[in-house]
Parts: C-alpha cells; sequence; structure tokens
C-alpha cells in the first residue's frame, strides 16, 4: 500500500533523513521505534506532503507521491495525526471533526454516518462536542485527534506518538482505539515511544537510528532483538 | 514547510520593497561652504541663470507647475526679445517635491553647481523656510511666486528676498475690511488647524481688532477632515450672516457640503473664501453647494460679465496652451502661474535698470521699482516693502463663474 | 444632535467596513494589512475610471471595481505577505511590506490619476430628503444598510460555514490545516479577495462623503484600524460595533468640543477603549496563534 524507496530528506542543509526505504502493506499494523530526534517525525511528515525528500519515492497505492501537495495526499486515502495532537483550538470538538471531514462534506449521509462512529468509538467526544478544544484534556485532545483524521475514511492512517504525555490508563485506551480501528480494516503507520506497547499491537517494526533505518522485520523479531530490548524496551518486560 | 525557495524570494521581494520605500533621495552638493560669486564682469557674461524649485510631483504637484509654466513663457519672452542686458537667460528648473530637506539640497546644487544668478521659487512655505536662509547668505537674488505665509517676506532678515503674490496676510485684511466694510454682523472665521491656518486666524484676528470689531465665531478643524459637520453648525448656530473661508479647496468643499445639509447658505450668509478657495477642487467637489460662494482674486485675473478675457492675460493662457497643452493648463492656477511669470521681469527690470549683475545693485534697483505693470497684479516695492503686491490689488470674484482660471468681477 | 447621531452613523459605518476588511486578513494570516486604506483608494479610483469616466453603468461598473480590485488585493498578498512564509507569527517583515505597499499605491495613484480630488456621484441622488426632521442624502442610507448587509454576511460566513472554520483553522496552523485536505494558499487567497471586494464597496460608499484622491483614505484607514482593534481583532461583530462607537463618539464629542481637535478625540476614545477592554468589546482575547 504504501511503499517508500530510499528518501533523504534536509532542512535547509542538514540532511535528517538519509536513504529510508520502509513499507506498509494493506491491513497491517507498522510501528517505526527510535530515539528522540532520530526523525521519525520528519519521515510522518513526508510522506503526509507537509515536507518534501531531496530524493527517492514515496509509493500510495503505486503512485508516486513524493511531489504531491499535502492537501491532495489527503484525498487518496492517506490522514495523519500528528505530533501533539494539534487539535484545533478555538474550535468545538464537533467543529474539528467537521474540518477532518472536509473532503465528504458533500456527502451529507456519509458524513453523518463517520461523526456516529466516532462518538461511538470515543463517547466523551460526543459528551464534550459543544466544547472548545483547546479545553479539552490531553487525552481527549488526543482521541479528537485520532477521531478527526479518521473522519476523512483513510485507508493508511499516520499516528505520530498518539501516547506521548498520557497517563497510563488513556495509553492504554488509545492503543485499543488503535487496535479496534486497524480491525476495522483501516492500516495503521504508528510512531511510538512506547516501544513494547506499540510491539505488541503491530505486525512488524522498524528501528530508525539518527535518520537511518537500524533494522525491520516483525514485531516478534524486533521484540527479541537483544539490542533493541537494551536501547528501547529497557530491563522491565511486560 | 518551509520551502528552500521562499527564502530566495523573500530576500528579492524585501529588496524591493525596500526599494520602494526609499524615496529618491535628495542630491547632496558636493561641498557646504558656498563660494563667493565672483563678481561677473558684465561684458565677460555669457549666459544668465535663473534656478527654479517647486514641487512638480507628488500631492502638490499643480504648484510646482505653476512656477514651471510661469517662469518658462516669460523667459522664452524675454529670450527671443534679446534677452537680459543683451544676455539670453537659461532655466533650470527642478522638482522638490515639497520636501524641505531636498528642496535645501537643491538649492544648493543651484548656486554650487549651476551658478545661478537669480532665484524663484519654491512653491512650498515649509520649503520656502528651509531655504531662504541658505539664498540669502549667498546673496542670491530671490523671488517668490507662490508662498504665501507672511513672514516669509522680512527686509532685514532676508535682504534679497521679494515676493509678487498676495501674502495671506493681506488677504485676510482684505477679507476682514471688507466684510466689516458691508455691515456684516456676525462673522465667521474658518480655517483648519496647521500652520497656515493657525496664521490666518492671528491676521483675522489683528485685522477684526484694527476694525475695533469681533468676530461671532471661530472654526477650526484639521486638513482633510471628511465630517464637516460641527463646522457648519457652529456657523449656523451662532447665526452669522458672513464665514471667511481660509481654507483649502477641499477642505472648504466639505463645509459648504456641510452646510448644505444644515440649509444654510447663501443667500442666507455670504461665503468669502481666500484664493484657494477658488481651485477647481471647490467647486467640483462642492457642486451645487458651491453656488454664490465669493473668492479673492487679483483684479488683474478678473473679467466683467459679458466682456471678453482681458487681452494681456488671454495671450498668456494661450501661451500656456500653445507650450503645455490646453488639457494641463486647465489644471494649474492662472493667477499664480502669471505671478511666477511676474517674477522672471522683476528680475530683468532689477538688472537692467542697473546695468549690473551684482546682488545688491539688483535689490537696489528691484527696491526702486515703484509700479511695475505685471499679469498678475500693479506691483509696488520699497527698501522697506519686498512684498511687492497689497490688497488693493484685489477683488471678489464668483467661484461658480470663470473661464481659463479667471473670475467674473462680482465687485 | 440628531444630525450629528446621523453623520457619525455614517462614519461609523465606513470605519467599520474597513475594520471587517482587515480583519478577514487577520483572522487566516494573523497579519495586519496596513495597505487596507490604500486598497480602499484604489477601489474609489477604478469606481470613478469605470463610472463617472467611462460612463460604464453604475452595477456593472461595481461588478468591475469588485474584480479588479480582488486581484489587487491577491498580488498585494504575493508581494508582501507570502514572501514571509506560512508562519507569520515569527517575522515582522509583513508589516514593513504592506505599508510599504500602500505607499506605493499612493504614489501611483497620484501619477496615474493626479493629485486633485475628484467628486464621485452619491447612491440615489445629491437631493437631500428630510426624515425624522433631519436632512440626509439617500447616500447616507445606502452606506448604513450596505455595512449592515455586510456585517451580517461575515457574521454568517465566519461563524456558522464550513468556510468560516477553514478560515479559523488556517489561521491556527497551515500544516494542520493541510492535513485536513484543505488547501490552505486557497484560505488565503479568498480572504484577501474577499478584503479586496470590501474594499471597493467601501470605495464606492466614501467616495461621495471623501472625495476621490490618492490622499483620502490617510485617516479613515488608521481609523478603520482602530474600529478592528476595539472591536476586538478577528471578530466580525467586533469590527461592526466598533467601527459605529467610534464613529457616534467622535461625532457627539464634536458638538461640545470644537473640531480642531477631532482626531486628537478619536484616536484618545481608541486608546481610552484598548486600555479598558484589551481583548476588544466583544471579549474574545486575541491571542498570538502557536
Ligand atoms: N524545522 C526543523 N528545522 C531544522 N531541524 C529540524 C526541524 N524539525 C526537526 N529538526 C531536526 O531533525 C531531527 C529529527 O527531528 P524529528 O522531529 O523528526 O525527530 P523525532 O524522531 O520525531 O523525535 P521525537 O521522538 O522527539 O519526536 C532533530 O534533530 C530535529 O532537531
Ligand atoms: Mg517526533
Amino acid at each position: 500500500m504504501l511503499k517508500v524507496n530510499n528518501i533523504h530528506v534536509s532542512y535547509g542543509k542538514v540532511e535528517i533523513i538519509k536513504q529510508v526505504s520502509f513499507e506498509v502493506n494493506q491491513g497491517e499494523v507498522v510501528v517505526i521505534i527510535g530515539a528522540n530526534g532520530a526523525g521519525k517525525t520528519t519521515i510522518m511528515k513526508t510522506v503526509t506532503g507537509l515536507l518534501k525528500p531531496t530524493q527517492g519515492e514515496i509509493l500510495f497505492e503505486g503512485q508516486n507521491i513524493a511531489r504531491t501537495p499535502a492537501e491532495k495526499i489527503v484525498k487518496l486515502g492517506l490522514a495523519m495525526c500528528p505530533e501533539g495532537r494539534q487539535v484545533f483550538p478555538q474550535h468545538t470538538v464537533y467543529e474539528n471533526l467537521v474540518l477532518g471531514g472536509y473532503l465528504i462534506r458533500k456527502d451529507k449521509p456519509m458524513f453523518q454516518k463517520n461523526i456516529e462512529q466516532m462518538y461511538n468509538l470515543f463517547p466523551i467526544l460526543k459528551e464534550r462536542s459543544k466544547q472548545v478544544a483547546g479545553t479539552l484534556s490531553g487525552g481527549e485532545q488526543q482521541m479528537l485527534a485520532i477521531a478527526r483524521a479518521m473522519m476523512s475514511n483513510p485507508k493508511l492512517l499516520l499516528l505520530d506518538e498518539p501516547s506521548a504525555g498520557l497517563a497510563p490508563i488513556y495509553v492504554k485506551n488509545i492503543f485499543d482505539m488503535i487496535q479496534k480501528l486497524s480491525e476495522q480494516g483501516t492500516t495503521i503507520l504508528l510512531v511510538e515511544q512506547m516501544a513494547n506497547m506499540a510491539l505488541k499491537i503491530a505486525d512488524r517494526a522498524y528501528v530508525l537510528e539518527t535518520g537511518r533505518i537500524a533494522l525491520g522485520g516483525t514485531a516478534v523479531e524486533i521484540m527479541n532483538d537483544p539490542k533493541v530490548v537494551e536501547s528501547y524496551l529497557g530491563s522491565k518486560k511486560y | 514547510m518551509e520551502d528552500v525557495s521562499r527564502r530566495k524570494f523573500m530576500k528579492l521581494s524585501g529588496a524591493a520593497t525596500l526599494a520602494a520605500l526609499a524615496f529618491p533621495a535628495g542630491i547632496l552638493a558636493g561641498c557646504g561652504s558656498p563660494q563667493t560669486q565672483s563678481s561677473n564682469k558684465e561684458s565677460d557674461k555669457k549666459e544668465f541663470v535663473i534656478g527654479v524649485i517647486g514641487a512638480m510631483t507628488g500631492a502638490s504637484a499643480q504648484l510646482g507647475n505653476n512656477a514651471k509654466y510661469g517662469t518658462t513663457i516669460a523667459v522664452e519672452e524675454i529670450n527671443a526679445k534679446g534677452g537680459i542686458n543683451g544676455v539670453p537667460i537659461r532655466l533650470v528648473i527642478r522638482d522638490d517635491e515639497a520636501d524641505p530637506t531636498k528642496s535645501l539640497s537643491l538649492a544648493r546644487e543651484l548656486v554650487t553647481k549651476e551658478k545661478i544668478d537669480a532665484f524663484i521659487g519654491p512653491t512650498n512655505t515649509t520649503c520656502a523656510k528651509a531655504i531662504q536662509p541658505y539664498l540669502n547668505q549667498n546673496k542670491i537674488i530671490h523671488l517668490n511666486g507662490g508662498c504665501t505665509g507672511a513672514a516669509l517676506i522680512n527686509e532685514k532678515e532676508f535682504p534679497y528676498s521679494f515676493r509678487t503674490h498676495i501674502n495671506d496676510r493681506d488677504q485676510a485684511i482684505f477679507m476682514v475690511k471688507r466684510a466689516v466694510n458691508k455691515g456684516r454682523q456676525k462673522i465667521a472665521m474658518v480655517h483648519d488647524t496647521s500652520a497656515l491656518g493657525s496664521g490666518a486666524k492671528a491676521d483675522m484676528e489683528a485685522a477684526f481688532k484694527q476694525m475695533g470689531k469681533q468676530p461671532a465665531v471661530d472654526c477650526s478643524y484639521n486638513v482633510g477632515d471628511v465630517d464637516m459637520l460641527p463646522v457648519a453648525r457652529k456657523i449656523k448656530d451662532a447665526q452669522c450672516d458672513s464665514a471667511l473661508f481660509f481654507t483649502l479647496g477641499v477642505d472648504g468643499a466639505q463645509i459648504s457640503k456641510a452646510l448644505e445639509k444644515l440649509d444654510y447658505l447663501p443667500p442666507k450668509i455670504e461665503l468669502h473664501g481666500y484664493t484657494s478657495v477658488g481651485q477647481p477642487a471647490y467647486r467640483d467637489l462642492a457642486g451645487s453647494a458651491a453656488n454664490g460662494t465669493l473668492v479673492n482674486t487679483p483684479t488683474k485675473c478678473t473679467y466683467k460679465e459679458n466682456e471678453p478675457l482681458p487681452a494681456r492675460q488671454a495671450a498668456l493662457v494661450k501661451a500656456f496652451e500653445d507650450k503645455f497643452g490646453a488639457k494641463v493648463t486647465n489644471e494649474i492656477i492662472f493667477a499664480t502661474a502669471v505671478s511666477f511669470y511676474d517674477c522672471a521681469y522683476i528680475i530683468k527690470e532689477g538688472v537692467e535698470k542697473n546695468k549690473s549683475y551684482e546682488a545688491d545693485k539688483i535689490k537696489g534697483a528691484i527696491e526702486s521699482i515703484t509700479n511695475y505693470d505685471g499679469a498678475n497684479s500693479n506691483y509696488k516695492f520699497g527698501p522697506d516693502k519686498h512684498d511687492g503686491n497689497d490688497p488693493s490689488q484685489l477683488s471678489v470674484g464668483l467661484v461658480t463663474k470663470y473661464t481659463k482660471g479667471m473670475f467674473q468681477l462680482v465687485e | 444632535m440628531f444630525q450629528a447621531l446621523e453623520s457619525g452613523m455614517v462614519m461609523g459605518s465606513i470605519y467599520a467596513l474597513l475594520a471587517l476588511a482587515i480583519n478577514i486578513i487577520y483572522s487566516t494570516t494573523g497579519i495586519i494589512n496596513f495597505a487596507h486604506g490604500e486598497i480602499v483608494m484604489l477601489g474609489a479610483m477604478f469606481a470613478l475610471t469605470f463610472i463617472v469616466t467611462s460612463g460604464i453603468p453604475f452595477l456593472l461598473g461595481l461588478i468591475l471595481t469588485c474584480i479588479t480590485v480582488a486581484i489587487v488585493a491577491v498580488i498585494l498578498y504575493y508581494c508582501t505577505v507570502r514572501p514571509f512564509g506560512d508562519k507569520l507569527g515569527n517575522s515582522l517583515g509583513w508589516l514593513m511590506a504592506t505599508l510599504g505597499a500602500g505607499i506605493v499605491f499612493t504614489n501611483i495613484a497620484m501619477l496615474v490619476f493626479g493629485t486633485q480630488p475628484k467628486a464621485f456621484p452619491p447612491i440615489g441622488g445629491s437631493e437631500l430628503v428630510k426624515i425624522f426632521g433631519i436632512k440626509l442624502l439617500p447616500h447616507d442610507i445606502w452606506v448604513l444598510v450596505i455595512t449592515l448587509l455586510i456585517a451580517l454576511f461575515f457574521n454568517v460566513v465566519l461563524g456558522k460555514t464550513i468556510l468560516g472554520n477553514a478560515i479559523k483553522a488556517t489561521s491556527f496552523s497551515h500544516s494542520v490545516t493541510k492535513l485536513m485536505g484543505i488547501s490552505s494558499q486557497k484560505i488565503v487567497l479568498t480572504c484577501f479577495a474577499m478584503s479586496g471586494i470590501i474594499a471597493a464597496i467601501a470605495g464606492i460608499l466614501i467616495s461621495p462623503i471623501t472625495f476621490v484622491g490618492p490622499q483620502m483614505t490617510a485617516t479613515i484607514g488608521l481609523k478603520g484600524f482602530g474600529a478592528a482593534i476595539i472591536g476586538g481583532v478577528g471578530n466580525s461583530k467586533g469590527a461592526f460595533a466598533g467601527g459605529l462607537l467610534l464613529g457616534i463618539l467622535e461625532a457627539l464629542a464634536m458638538t461640545q468640543v470644537t473640531p480642531g481637535y477631532k482626531d486628537a478625540i478619536a484616536f484618545l476614545i481608541m486608546i481610552i477603549a484598548i486600555s479598558i477592554k484589551p481583548e476588544g468589546i466583544f471579549g474574545v482575547a486575541y491571542e498570538k496563534k502557536v
């Protein structure tokens, strides 16, 4: 479904991503793990078109989207829930969802159906639908951000650290949601610090080190790699 | 998100904006210390140089054109008849954009580089203030054809400066005296808050005092005010029978339109404006509210009802039209343009009387002119009277009755 | 008194029209377009050229003016705002650039149209009509009505439509807005074009009152910014109320004080209003965007 071939990405003169390749197949949950500053967000932004690679290609369902503007890529069925949630703080919860569903706004029944679905998935959002998003709690904002991304019926959903800054109870919730979404047929590319949690729900995983893919394999393989255990999973075993 | 090309673009457009912002800076004259004019031997004089500075672009462009047209035609005439003392005149015209700093640097350039023998201009009082000290220090004969601030002419401070145009104070005195002599009981003074307006207020008050009278109300406003209703209401509330408009054309038009809203126009009140009210702006913008407004005008630049324009002035209009085109001639202020025209002739008189190019001789000669028949007015100068014009040369015309920039004489 | 109120309302409406257009740009880009007064002036100039000089029928001339000025506003965006990127909060380049553009517009207008103000016919003729004992021009009523309609239009568009939502979203973050599949660029352009259209209408409405000249909006432009700030920048209700309030207070103050102090009073009103309610009378704090 998504195939990234040898991309390089720079901010100004500094090359952050060097020759990165990976792929996500239909129906999979793929996770990218890596230390702070490894370049995970940069990769996500590049895939969604917010950044442009200096080299390489990004194939989404066979089409090279490396030069396509971000707003057009969303139309192809690729949505992202950005790092740090980034809900629209002055809009209400409902308005945030409306914006998420901007692309299907003309299809009223579909729009309505999606809203219902999101309210079912995240009942708290229904309760808070008139509340201004800036005043939601961090966990609620995260749910809103995921729901907003899901409003456009993406085939592939990118999640950049959905668990960041959340209490363990919320973290578990979020991962349950992600699994639910996956079961409902959405392909998911996930970036996570919570490597062990992420690897549990993932099919495959990649390890990113200073802008390069250091390791790739099934979630189980990665989970059992001694280096990964040492650097990303710590001594704690779940 | 930041694409790289944008940064370049930003630099480029930033530079363009800066360039657009930076107005053409005044050319700085090479050195500040003026060279003492070597007293030219009459015999080896090749040309007589007259420098002219005026605002020919920007908001007061029209003023500079008055100066340009008037002096150009005068110099052409003079040169066609053999020049000054047999020496041809070279005219150097510069645009100061009404900017005093620029005006001064241009004046320096004219004196040091062009070696001018005499100077005509500038066209804004602020610019005149900036350059007069310099011209006088350098003993340049200076003829002012259009800056009307009374204080600009001061025989002690500026011994080489003379003026042909009627000044603000004389206009104020003329208007107040006329209103009082006509028996108006409640007279309103209308003026803006600029230097010109407050000067006019002081002049009018002095004139009232002289006549042993008081104005009924004093109405001030800011130049460019749009809502003039408060001014109009003040005039109406005081039940004035006369309003003296020391206003620019546009502001005067706004006030007249506000008076129209209050239903307080002539003949309920007499509106009498100083020369600016005669500008096309006033009658064009005030529309029907301009009917009946009186305006100061040099008597010589008027015509009588059902009579043709005076021959001399009509010929000048034609000269302007032939040289510069009919359309632009319509845009200048005729009386002011011929005031500049007269400046060139006064210089010629001054030089030829003593057959000398020396500033002090010319000055003395101009001071001895007691009745020069100019195109704008009859001028009378003296050692204590460098203002050649005076209220006796003024009349009132009807703003709405005009031909080629001249008004129909009312009285 | 009532006459003063009436003329205060007319001037206030005009301030409000300027404030509304300033707001719409503020609400997507977070910048204040300091060339807005001059854009209004250009609107008046084009209207004069189309309607008075070329004799094009009023409505067609109005539409042509709106289109032309909308294009000018879009060009202004590309030249003075676009170069400074999406995150305008981080730079002040646009400030200099829009201020400079205003001066350039004034100078171009002087060159092309001349410096002498010209008259522009009021809508509904120049016959005064008498209503409730005060004399007014039919044009004054038009000014009030059109301003009210435009303010209502904005209130609905910004508050209740998806376009309004998208505009607000753009002001929060261009990149997140793009992630919704919304072209933030198009939204910003739409807003600049809209501000141009309102500027054109404002230009036509102001012309009979101020006359048409390169300097016609010099102080009015400033008061438009004042009205926007009094009402709370980015708030269309506030812009309308702020403009009207400023106009009326100014006119009423003039019945007590000599008109020479008019501008001083107007700006004093602004300063007082801003210091009492810095977030504007409609109380929406305008925080700097992220
Ligand atoms: N706009 C930018 N300009 C310059 N450098 C940047 C920019 N954004 C990120 N970087 C740098 O690129 C590198 C990768 O950043 P990125 O945000 O992709 O890391 P990450 O893997 O997502 O880290 P984290 O886990 O902390 O979110 C970092 O060293 C960062 O400092
Ligand atoms: Mg990151």
